[in-house]
């Protein structure tokens, strides 16, 4: 059974310099998904938010999170310079993780123009909140055995600050908005 | 032990000669080469994404090197291969042959060669003070960079192996950047993975012409007995990328364990065995999926218990993952397109939908009986027929 912290973060670990994707479910969940994303990221790695695929391969020694203005464009463009990603340096540590809205423009163009791009994603494109919708009430008691309190419980902790803000807890967090919502629906 | 799963890298196509490469069953690296061994060029090559196309050139060029100065030019690491121009196209491949000809076969070219190219911007990587001065055009440029090299080295010939163009959108551009090619010099021989529609649609003919050799490099056949040696190649791939001896995941050659006993030992190392071998079906013999598999089940098992090798689970997951990325990438009426066209020819599939849906390896062109035939690719199964 899949977590959606951990498809997240297997999405983001699995290629060193390599390309991944994370569907947000509308825009307004995109803005989350990237600073939890970058509360992810690991040390040194430096985040750097843009919307240039040029600025975003230029950054060789950073995690560049391309949340683009243009997703067609986006799409296109970082399937004709792929490669670039691997051009300079094989050193390179951080993936290229590029923003799209699901069902966006973005889709559309990865699988009418982008096989390129697609190969290199395949597994490292993560839903978060699809693979959450999968079973909330299974979700919900994961969670609970894991942290000993409710998805609400333990937001109420959070949002009152009592939990520290460390990358895990962001992702815990996340995984407890998303079943939040979910009950309410 | 530590294994190093990054290692596996499903998105770094090997260079020429790395330590990595295993020679694959029927393997288009060895057919290019002697394509060109025997003086017929062009040689076009075509393939889904993920097949290995990019290794295989790799592995022609380092055949050819003793009798060629092979030059594998991967146009998509230097440019955006939407927007490229002919110009462009002709300017890397000058600059690439310059930068291997002195780094790799180590000839010294005329100083007014370089500073051209230096102008040009084009010769990244070669420190050293380029002095004199020399303007030319893009194609003269590119003849004077082939000539030099030819006539300055040993092997007397230069091949061109050129990667990337097969995502050059189609349309009257790309018809030009083929249509530059022509500008070389005539003895320069060439090798050219070609655009999804030339490798897979019937107006190939536009770009394949008369005595010009298709190599297709395929997706591997890894089922039943015909499937053996693929399975082995894409076992001895991973095993290879993670500098592990050829009898790791062999039951029977385990002859001694430390911290379990022997049987428990042996039960270990075939479950990794058939884990490994599922990955492989799994894949429908893509090499580049089969890597991501392998390294997607091997990042669950490091975040789930700090593992070194993956489990059941953590490939089943893996699985769910590629499965969810094909899913996305149909589009409505693909579904019911690709259950029909499944087990025929695809003939009767739209063209723009074929040669998508066979680009993204959702559709495997398999041989049967000498003869093409569509097969869905494994983990697109259940999204086919779910939709």
């Amino acid at each position: 059974m899949r977590e959606a912290t951990e498809v997240l973060q297997s999405a983001l670990q699995r290629d060193d310099g390599g390309i991944a994707v994370v569907w947000c479910p509308d825009l307004g969940l995109r803005d989350w998904l990237v600073s939890e994303v970058d509360s992810l990221a690991p040390t040194g790695a430096r985040p750097l938010r843009t919307d240039s695929v040029a600025e975003a391969i230029a950054a060789e020694d950073r995690m560049a999170l391309l949340v683009p203005i243009d997703e067609t464009e986006a799409v296109l463009d970082l399937d004709g310079s792929r490669d670039k990603v691997i051009a300079e340096s094989r050193m390179r540590k951080y993936p290229l993780v590029l923003f799209l809205v699901r069902n966006g423009d973005g889709a559309r163009a990865l699988a009418e123009k982008a096989p390129s791009l697609s190969s290199w994603i395949g597994g490292s494109d993560a839903d978060p909140e699809d693979i959450a919708n999968i079973d909330i009430q299974a979700e919900r008691q994961r969670f609970a055995e894991r942290t000993g309190q409710t998805p609400d419980a333990w937001l109420a902790a959070w949002r009152a600050g009592g939990i520290p803000r460390t990358g895990d807890k962001y992702a815990l967090a996340y995984f407890a908005m998303l079943l939040e919502g979910a009950e309410r629906a | 032990m530590n294994l190093n799963w990054k290692a596996l890298a499903p998105h770094v196509p090997l260079h020429p000669g790395a330590d990595e490469y295993v020679s694959r069953p029927d393997s288009a690296g060895d057919e290019i080469a002697n394509w060109i061994l025997a003086d017929r060029w062009p040689v076009l090559v075509g393939g889904p994404t993920g097949v290995g196309k990019s290794t295989e050139l790799a592995r022609a060029a380092r055949l050819l090197q003793k009798d060629r100065v092979a030059c594998l030019v991967p146009l998509d690491r230097f440019e955006n291969m939407r927007r490229i121009t002919a110009d462009q196209l002709l300017l890397r491949i000058a600059g690439r042959v310059a930068f291997l000809a002195k780094e790799n076969f180590h000839l010294q070219l005329s100083s007014e060669l370089l500073a051209a190219l230096a102008q040009a911007d084009v010769l990244s990587g070669i420190e050293n003070e380029v002095k004199g001065s020399y303007e030319a055009t893009p194609a003269a440029l590119a003849r004077l960079a082939l000539t030099e090299v030819a006539r300055r080295a040993a092997q007397g010939r230069v091949t061109l192996l050129l990667d990337g163009l097969e995502k050059v959108p189609q349309g009257p551009g790309s018809l030009e950047l083929f249509d530059a090619l022509g500008e070389l010099p005539e003895e320069v021989e060439i090798v050219t993975v070609v655009p999804w529609h030339a490798a897979f649609g019937p107006q190939a003919e536009t770009i394949v012409r008369p005595g010009e050799r298709f190599v297709a490099v395929r997706a591997l056949d890894v089922e039943g007995e015909a499937g053996s040696a693929a399975r082995e190649f894409l076992r001895d791939v991973l095993l290879q990328r993670l500098h592990l001896p050829g009898e790791a995941l062999d039951p029977t050659a385990v002859i001694q364990a430390f911290s379990r006993s022997l049987t428990e030992e042996r039960a270990l190392v075939a479950a990794r065995r058939n884990l490994v071998m599922d990955a492989v079906h799994l894949s429908g013999g893509l090499p580049r999926m089969f890597l991501q598999l392998m390294a997607d089940a091997a990042t669950y098992a490091r975040l789930r218990r700090g593992g070194d090798w993956p489990i059941v689970e953590d490939l089943n997951d893996a699985c769910a993952d590629q499965a969810d990325t094909l899913r996305r990438l149909l589009l409505p009426g693909d579904a019911a397109a690709i259950r029909q066209a499944a087990q025929t020819d695809g003939r009767e599939l739209g063209l723009e939908r074929k040669v998508r849906l066979m680009a993204h390896g959702i559709l495997l062109e398999r041989m049967r009986n000498r003869r093409p035939e569509l097969e869905i690719h494994p983990l697109a199964r259940a999204a086919v027929e779910d939709a």
